[in-house]
């Protein structure tokens, strides 16, 4: 029974992993702070002014001791889908795979940084930051990470 | 075996129907095309009808002035192996494929940087016939050719897949996860290369669709040069006393083992300067009706030049003296009399072009291992036609930087010399993980100001964002010292690299 119940829960586990098309939820908490390890959130437009709308919503991670930036943004222009962000309640985390930027980052090597975002490269990814959860509902914001085409 | 129990086989069964929907989203390695639409077909035996009659303009050997002679990387003479031809068809073009029993075999010898060291190492290369017919839809007509398919694969791919890679490579088929080089010969002459990536095809230059005689032997040089970074060697084919090709039995000579079974070592071999060796008549459109023995007749040009998939048409799009390449020729010589005392050596060997085998990218560069410490080598820079002037003046010059860096480890010579003459910069390449192209954004990031030095000699009267913000394109904004920059001026930065589509998304 036991034996039958590891082969279960492995199932389990690779149905989870082979389903590729997953979005990415990163939960961070920002810092504005040149920190070694940090993700900044962009000084927030604020929604309720129509001439924020247009300017797109920045976010910067880091892990400075091994060279380790990357920028993402979100679209927030008006027409945009998802203008403003997604609001959920934080429950939801409990629903879905989440990914704890704060505890994951400084652990990371070059380039298991690198690969985890030529993996994220391939799949929607939402950023959630801490710092903007309120009354129990939180941002999501679907992102776009931002690289050099040269 | 114990029959599961039935809560455990109930629970697999759904656990089956949740992975497997998601397991058939996952695109397989060599994606399964869709039944082709067949309007043309060529059977083995209509190929072979073709082959033996149109032998000489495959040029696998040449007599000039009387002497026979193998063009560069064509296999001598060939015995095709009919019993093994392939058929296949995509769309308008039907090919045969068929393994052959060459005079000499090849084998692609490249380096890569590890630990610090140039490390040699050596693949087979693969080759055979193709036959190709391809109708064209508006004169209704069918026309064939054939040439000599050329496979290099990449270093991974060689190591996983023994045997005979060409097997596994159809030409208008399935091409398996094939990772690598793929060269059409015909005539002798290299006439497109095709990179592959697990089976897909990521980018070509082509000389088929070249308009004119100059701008075919142009593109031609071109794909020489794309391969000027491997050294090929050349042996007689070795074959067991059983006739079967020894595919693993050749002693590689960077081992050591210099034990050929009795054959000459292999030569190492390289494209002649002149393609039509003994013919110079031929870098001149051809005025006359007859010409030189031992060249190519009139009719080769207008035989079966084609390609697997011709509608795609070249990356070099455009002819060398086009407005976009002079515009490009004007900015690179302008940056190049400003830095010249920086790039003396370098300078000679950098052409840019327009044109790009990435097509994701505004640029991209024929830049190996090799390059970076060997000044000998040529360097090809391809930029993407269709940019703006700031957007060609940021990106030169960002390249020329790389120029600047490639000079300074072209002059030490090793990662070690590099390290006591410019320690700035080899600690830069070694924290990337050895990511040349990445240590140099690093190091461009430390000294940005230099750029905007570049930018403000070499274009005067440009806007203050374009010195400020578009210096920190390319990839400097990955660094240490953007990093330290206040937030707002970072946003600025990323917002005007967007705004000039500098930035991929």
């Amino acid at each position: 029974m036991i034996r039958h119940l590891v082969i279960f829960f492995s199932f389990i586990f690779c149905a989870l992993l082979s389903s590729a098309q997953n979005p990415v939820y990163v939960v961070f908490t920002s810092n504005d702070l040149q920190t070694d390890f940090s993700t900044v959130n962009f000084p927030v437009p604020d929604y309720d002014k129509s001439e924020s709308r247009d300017q797109p919503h920045m976010f910067r991670l880091r892990n400075r001791p091994v060279k380790f930036f990357r920028t993402f943004y979100y679209d927030n222009r008006k027409d945009c889908p998802d203008n403003p962000p997604i609001v959920k309640p934080v429950s939801y985390l409990d629903t879905v795979e989440y990914c704890d930027w704060d505890k994951l980052c400084p652990d990371l090597t070059l380039g298991e940084a690198k690969a985890l975002m030529d993996e994220w490269w391939e799949k929607q990814v939402y950023f959630i930051d801490r710092r903007e959860i309120k009354d129990g509902m939180m941002r999501m914001y679907p992102v776009l990470e931002m690289r050099s085409n040269y | 075996m114990k029959r599961l129990p039935n809560i455990i086989r109930l629970l697999l069964l759904i656990c089956s129907a949740a992975v497997i929907p998601d397991c058939a989203k996952i695109p397989e390695l060599h994606e399964q095309e869709a039944e082709p639409d067949s309007r043309v077909s060529l059977s083995v035996e209509e190929a072979r009808r073709y082959f033996e009659s149109e032998y000489r303009t495959l040029s696998v050997t040449k007599t000039v002035n009387g002497e026979d002679r193998v063009p560069w990387l064509m296999p001598g003479d060939i015995t095709p192996m009919w019993e093994k031809a392939v058929e296949s068809w995509k769309g308008n073009t039907a090919s045969v494929d068929v393994e052959v029993i060459p005079t000499y075999r090849y084998k692609a010898v490249r380096s890569e940087f590890r630990n610090g060291k140039a490390e040699a190492y050596s693949v087979d290369v693969y080759q055979k016939l193709v036959v190709v017919k391809k109708h064209d839809d508006e004169t209704g007509e069918d026309r064939m050719g054939q040439y000599i398919l050329t496979l290099i694969p990449d270093k991974g791919y060689d190591r996983s897949h023994r045997g005979n890679v060409a097997e596994r490579f159809i030409n208008t088929g399935d091409k398996g996860s094939y990772s690598g080089l793929a060269v059409y010969f015909c005539g002798g002459l290299p006439m497109r290369i095709a990179w592959y990536e697990n089976g897909k095809e990521t980018g070509w230059i082509s000389a088929f669709t070249a308009g004119d005689t100059n701008e075919l032997l142009y593109r031609v040089s071109i794909i020489i040069r794309e391969l000027s970074d491997i050294k090929f060697l050349r042996c007689l084919a070795v074959r067991t006393k059983y006739g079967e090709d020894i595919w693993d039995d050749w002693d590689d000579p960077w081992s050591g083992d210099e034990d050929y079974g009795g054959q000459l070592p292999p030569a190492i071999v390289y494209p002649e300067d002149n393609p039509f060796p003994g013919n110079d008549d031929w870098y001149e459109p051809p005025e006359t009706d007859s010409y030189e023995e031992g060249g190519m007749s009139e009719g080769d040009w207008d035989s079966g030049w084609m390609l697997p998939d011709d509608s795609s048409g070249a990356v070099i799009e455009e002819p060398e003296v086009s407005p976009e390449q002079e515009r490009i020729n004007n900015i690179a010589s302008t940056l190049e009399s400003k830095i010249s005392s920086t790039i003396e050596n370098i300078k000679d060997k950098v052409t840019f072009r327009i044109g790009t085998p990435n097509q994701n990218t505004l640029t991209s560069s024929t830049m190996t291992m090799n390059d970076v410490f060997d000044k000998t080598t040529d360097l090809t820079f391809y930029i993407q036609p269709g940019l703006d002037e700031t957007q060609q003046k940021l990106v030169l010059a960002h390249e020329y930087m790389h120029l600047q860096l490639l000079e300074i480890s072209r002059n030490a010579g090793s990662l070690g010399a590099l390290g006591r003459e410019n320690p700035e910069l080899m600690t830069a390449i070694n924290t990337n993980g050895q990511d040349v192209n990445a240590g140099h954004h690093e190091y461009m990031g430390s000294h940005i100001d230099e750029l905007e030095t570049m930018l403000r000699e070499a274009f005067p009267g440009e806007s203050d964002e374009f010195y400020e913000y578009g210096k920190w394109g390319g990839g400097a904004f990955d660094s240490d010292a953007f990093d330290e920059l206040p937030l707002s001026e970072q946003y600025k930065i990323i917002q005007y690299l967007q705004n000039n589509d500098l930035m991929s998304k």
